[in-house]
C-alpha cells in the first residue's frame, strides 16, 4: 500500500511538470517546433478519444476519422460561409461529430470485432466519397483553405500567433482530457472495461451494456470532433485526407504503439508518431520505412504499448534477479495476466 | 492441464521474451533519444551567419532524391565569397502517388543549377529537400520547418494542388518567394483574392494548355462533336470546363462527357458509354497509371478505329509512351513543352538530361528546369542579394529568356507563366521509339485568356 501511494506521488509529480513545461514551451521553443508540439497536442485528442473505443470499451474502430473530418468540415464550411466566431464554431463540430455518432451508432454497434471495424470502415468510406464529389460545397479534393486561424484575444500582440494558438489548443486539449479522465474513472469508465473484458457476463449482472457502449462511441465522436475543428483552424484548411480511413489507422496506430487501454498511452503514441514522421523525414526521403522498423519493433518488443516500458523493465529486472535465485515462474504468469490489451480485443472478434 | 507444464511454458516464453525485450529496448531508447532530441532541442534562431543546412546537391546523385538537410551543420568555408549559401527550399511528394513526377521535377531543378555549379554571383546555393508526400497537412507543416527551421530564401516546389492552396496563406504570411512548379490550381493564380505576390507559377494554371485544343479541332482537325472524358476530381473538372468553353465558342458541340473516378482499373463501362455516342473524336485527360491503362484499352476496344483519340499531354507522357506502345499512335495532344521541339534550346536541355539520366525528359522534367533557370535568372539579377525580398520578387517578375519550349515570361498581373502551346502527335521516330512529334503550335498563352 506504501508502494503504491509512492507511485501515485511520483505520477502526479510528473504531471505536475509536465504541465508547467507544457505552459512554458513558448517560451523554450522556437515557433517551428512548438507548431509541431501544436499538432501532437490535437492528436493527443484525437488518438485519446479513440482510445475510449479501441482500448477502454474494446471496440477497434476504423472510422474515427469520420468524427474528426467532420468536425473539420464543420469548421471549414462555417468559416467559409457564415463567418461564425471561433468558439461558436467549435462547439457546432462538437455537436456535429456528436449528431453524426448518434445517427450511425446503432448500425455499427450492432456488431463486434472485425464486422464492427469493417462496418465503421465503410461509414468513413461514405463520409469520404460525399466531401470528395460534392464539389460545390466541400472543394472536393483541394478541400477548403483559407479558414482564418482564431487568437486568444488578450495575449494578442504579446505573443507570436503560433503561441497564441498553442495556448488556445493547450486549454481545449487540457479541458477535453480532463473530461476524458474524469470519464474513465467514473463507475461508467469501468463498466466500458468491463464490457471489454466480458460483456455477457456485465450484461447477466444487469448492466445496459449496448447503452453503455452506444454513449462512449458518442463521446468519443464528440471528442474526435472537437480535435478535427482544432486541427482545421491549426492548419487554416480541412481537405478530404482529414476524413480518410488513412488517418483513422494512424490514429489506431498511435493508440496501440502508446498502449490501448491505458490513459497516457494514446498520449505518448502520438508523440511518437509525429515526432518520426517530422523529424526524420527532415533527414531522409525513406522515413516511412524507419517508420516502419519502429513499429514492428515496437509490438514485437512492448506489446503493451510503450507507457509499460517501466512496468517492462521492472519485470525484467525482477527476473534477472529470479534468476540468479531459482525463480518461481508462476508468479509471471500472474504478473502478465493482467495486462489485457488491444491483442486480446482483436483475438476476440 | 498440469498448472506446472502450462507455467514452465510460459515462463519459457518469457526468458526469451526478455533478453530480446531489453535488447530491443536499448534500440528504442536510443531512437526515441534521437527523436526526442530533434524535437525538443531545435536548431537555435542565433544569428543568420551560422548556416544550418549544409551538404550540396553536387555530391548527390539525382536519380535518388537524397536528403538536402544535414543532420550535423557543417560550415562551408565559401572560396568565392564571404556571403553564406542561398538556400533554396525544395518540397515535393518524394513519397506517395507523385513520386515519380516528383522526382522528375527535382531532376530538372538541378540539372539547371549544375549547370551554372550549384553558385550565383558568388555565393553558393544549396537545397533543403523536403517531402510533402503530396499531402497538405504534411505539406504545411513541412513549409514551416522550411521557412522557420531552416529559413530558406527561397522556396521551390509543390507538385500537388490540394498542399499548394492549403501553405497559400501561410506562405504570403510568411513573406518567402516561392516558385511552384506543378501545383495547377487555376484560383492560385487567376483569383484575384488568391493571388499573392510571393508567389509565382512556372508550370502552368489548369486549362491554360488544354484551352487551345479546343480552336484547334475544329479549325485544324475538322471535328465538329467532341466527347469530353477525365478523371474524377478537381483537376480533371478544371481543365476539362477550360476546353469544352473555347471548343464551343469556336462553334463545337458537345457530344457527351463521362468522368472515371481517379485510379480506374478498367475502363470498360466508361468506353461502352463512350461507344454508343456520335461524335467526330475523344478529347481525354488521364495521368500516371489511369492515362497508361486508358489508353490502352481504348485501343483493346476498338474505339481508336471509331473515334480518333485527342486530349491533353499527360495521357501520352514520355515517361510512359513506350509502355502505351502502338495504342498511343497518333493520338493529339496539347502541351507547353515537347522534347521534339526543334530549338537549340531544346536541343542543350535535351540532351544534357539524357546523359545524365539515359532518357527523353518529360514535361515535369522542364517544368523543373524551367524552375531552376528563372530562381537563377532573377538570384542573378539582384547579384545574389536574396534577402532584399522586394527587390528579389521585383526581379522575378521581370524574368524572360528564351527556354526549350520559347521565349519565358510571367503575366505581369498574375505572376503565372505565359506559355507556348505546342500542338502534338505520336509518331514512330526513325530510331524506332515512340515521340510527341510537334505539328503546331499557338503563342502567348496566359491564364487569364479563358
Amino acid at each position: 500500500m506504501n508502494a503504491l501511494a509512492i507511485r501515485r506521488q511520483w505520477r502526479l509529480a510528473i504531471v505536475a511538470v509536465l504541465a508547467v513545461l507544457l505552459v512554458l514551451a513558448p517560451a523554450l521553443l522556437p515557433t517551428y517546433p512548438l507548431s509541431v508540439l501544436t499538432e501532437i497536442l490535437i492528436f493527443t485528442l484525437f488518438a485519446m478519444s479513440l482510445n475510449i473505443l479501441l482500448g477502454y470499451a474494446g471496440l477497434p474502430s476504423l472510422g474515427h476519422s469520420a468524427f474528426f473530418g467532420t468536425g473539420g468540415y464543420a469548421v471549414g464550411l462555417l468559416a467559409k460561409y457564415y463567418g461564425t466566431p471561433a468558439a461558436l464554431a467549435l462547439v457546432i463540430a462538437v455537436v456535429a461529430g456528436i449528431l453524426v455518432a448518434i445517427v450511425t451508432g446503432p448500425f455499427v454497434l450492432r456488431t463486434h470485432g472485425a464486422y464492427f471495424l469493417i462496418l465503421t470502415l465503410s461509414l468513413t468510406q461514405v463520409l469520404f466519397g460525399i466531401v470528395w464529389l460534392w464539389r460545390k460545397v466541400t472543394g472536393g479534393d483541394d478541400g477548403l483553405p483559407g479558414i482564418p486561424s482564431p487568437r486568444i484575444p488578450f495575449l494578442v500582440g504579446r505573443i507570436s500567433d503560433t503561441a497564441n494558438f498553442y495556448y488556445l489548443t493547450l486549454i481545449v486539449v487540457g479541458i477535453a482530457v480532463a473530461a476524458i479522465a474524469w470519464i474513465v474513472r467514473s463507475p461508467f469508465g469501468l463498466a466500458l472495461v468491463g464490457i471489454r473484458e466480458n460483456e455477457r457476463y456485465l450484461e447477466g449482472l444487469g448492466y445496459p451494456t449496448w447503452t453503455l457502449k452506444y454513449v462512449a462511441y458518442i463521446l468519443a465522436g464528440g471528442f474526435a470532433a472537437l480535435a478535427g475543428g482544432l486541427f482545421a483552424y491549426f492548419k487554416g484548411f480541412v481537405g478530404p485526407g482529414q476524413i480518410s480511413w488513412l488517418l483513422a489507422g494512424e490514429g489506431m496506430v498511435m493508440v496501440i504503439l502508446g498502449g490501448a487501454g491505458t490513459f497516457w498511452g494514446p498520449a505518448i503514441g502520438a508523440l511518437l508518431v509525429l515526432l518520426l514522421r517530422y523529424e526524420v523525414s527532415a533527414f531522409t526521403q525513406r522515413w516511412v520505412m524507419i517508420l516502419g522498423i519502429v513499429f514492428i519493433l515496437n509490438v514485437l518488443l512492448l506489446p503493451q504499448g510503450i507507457v509499460r516500458l517501466p512496468q517492462r523493465i521492472r519485470e525484467i529486472r525482477a527476473r534477472l534477479r529470479r534468476e540468479t535465485t531459482l525463480a518461481p515462474p508462476l508468479a509471471e504468469a500472474t504478473a502478465a495476466a493482467p495486462d489485457r490489451s488491444v491483442e486480446r480485443v482483436i483475438e476476440r472478434s | 492441464m498440469e498448472r506446472a507444464d502450462l507455467a514452465r511454458r510460459l515462463g519459457h516464453r518469457m526468458t526469451r521474451r526478455s533478453v530480446l525485450g531489453s535488447i530491443g529496448l536499448a534500440a528504442l531508447g536510443g531512437l526515441l533519444a534521437a527523436c526526442g532530441g530533434g524535437g525538443a532541442t531545435p536548431t537555435p534562431t542565433a544569428a543568420p551567419a551560422t548556416p544550418t543546412p549544409a551538404p550540396t546537391p553536387t555530391r548527390a546523385p539525382a536519380a535518388t532524391p537524397t536528403p538536402a538537410a544535414a543532420a550535423t551543420p557543417t560550415v562551408i568555408a565559401s572560396p568565392a565569397a564571404a556571403a553564406e549559401p542561398i538556400r533554396i527550399g525544395l518540397i515535393h511528394g518524394y513519397t506517395g502517388v507523385f513520386a515519380a513526377l516528383a522526382e522528375n521535377l527535382t531532376r530538372g531543378i538541378q540539372l539547371y543549377f549544375e549547370s551554372i555549379d550549384n553558385a550565383v554571383a558568388g555565393r553558393k546555393v544549396v537545397f533543403v529537400q523536403e517531402d510533402d508526400a503530396s499531402n497538405p497537412d504534411q505539406g504545411l507543416t513541412k513549409t514551416k520547418q522550411l521557412v522557420e527551421r531552416d529559413k530558406v530564401h527561397l522556396i521551390i516546389g509543390y507538385n500537388h494542388s490540394g498542399v499548394a492552396l492549403a501553405v497559400r496563406d501561410y506562405i504570403h504570411q510568411s513573406g518567402v518567394p516561392t516558385i511552384i512548379d506543378n501545383a495547377g490550381a487555376a484560383a492560385l493564380t487567376r483569383d484575384p483574392a488568391r493571388r499573392s505576390p510571393y508567389i509565382f507559377r512556372v508550370s502552368f494554371a489548369n486549362g491554360q494548355y488544354e484551352w487551345p485544343m479546343g480552336p484547334y479541332a475544329v479549325e485544324q482537325l475538322g471535328y465538329k462533336r467532341l466527347i469530353f472524358t477525365a478523371s474524377d476530381f478537381v483537376a480533371g473538372h478544371e481543365k476539362t470546363e477550360a476546353v469544352k468553353k473555347a471548343f464551343q465558342n469556336a462553334g463545337g458541340e458537345i457530344a457527351g462527357e463521362v468522368y472515371p473516378p481517379l485510379d480506374t482499373a478498367d475502363f470498360a463501362p466508361f468506353l461502352q458509354r463512350i461507344q454508343q455516342m456520335q461524335a467526330d473524336a475523344v478529347w481525354a485527360f488521364f495521368a500516371g497509371a489511369d492515362a497508361v491503362r486508358f489508353v490502352q484499352q481504348y485501343a483493346d476496344f476498338g474505339l481508336k478505329d471509331q473515334f480518333p483519340l485527342i486530349g491533353v499531354g499527360d495521357l501520352v507522357d514520355e515517361a510512359y509512351i513506350d509502355q502505351q506502345g502502338d495504342a498511343a499512335l497518333d493520338v493529339v495532344t496539347s502541351l507547353h513543352y515537347s522534347p521534339y521541339i526543334d530549338s537549340p534550346e531544346n536541343k542543350a536541355f535535351v540532351d544534357a538530361f539524357k546523359a545524365k539520366h539515359g532518357r527523353v525528359p518529360n514535361q515535369f522534367a522542364y517544368q523543373g528546369y524551367i524552375a531552376g533557370r528563372v530562381a537563377a535568372e532573377a538570384l542573378k539579377a539582384v547579384q545574389g542579394k536574396v534577402e532584399d525580398t522586394q527587390a528579389f520578387l521585383k526581379a522575378l517578375k521581370a524574368v524572360q529568356f528564351v527556354g526549350p519550349a520559347g521565349p519565358f515570361r510571367f503575366h505581369p498581373e498574375t505572376q503565372n507563366v505565359v506559355l507556348t502551346v505546342y500542338f502534338r502527335k505520336v509518331q514512330r521516330l526513325p530510331d524506332g521509339s515512340l515521340g510527341n512529334v510537334v505539328l503546331g503550335k499557338r503563342e502567348n498563352v496566359d491564364d487569364l485568356s479563358f
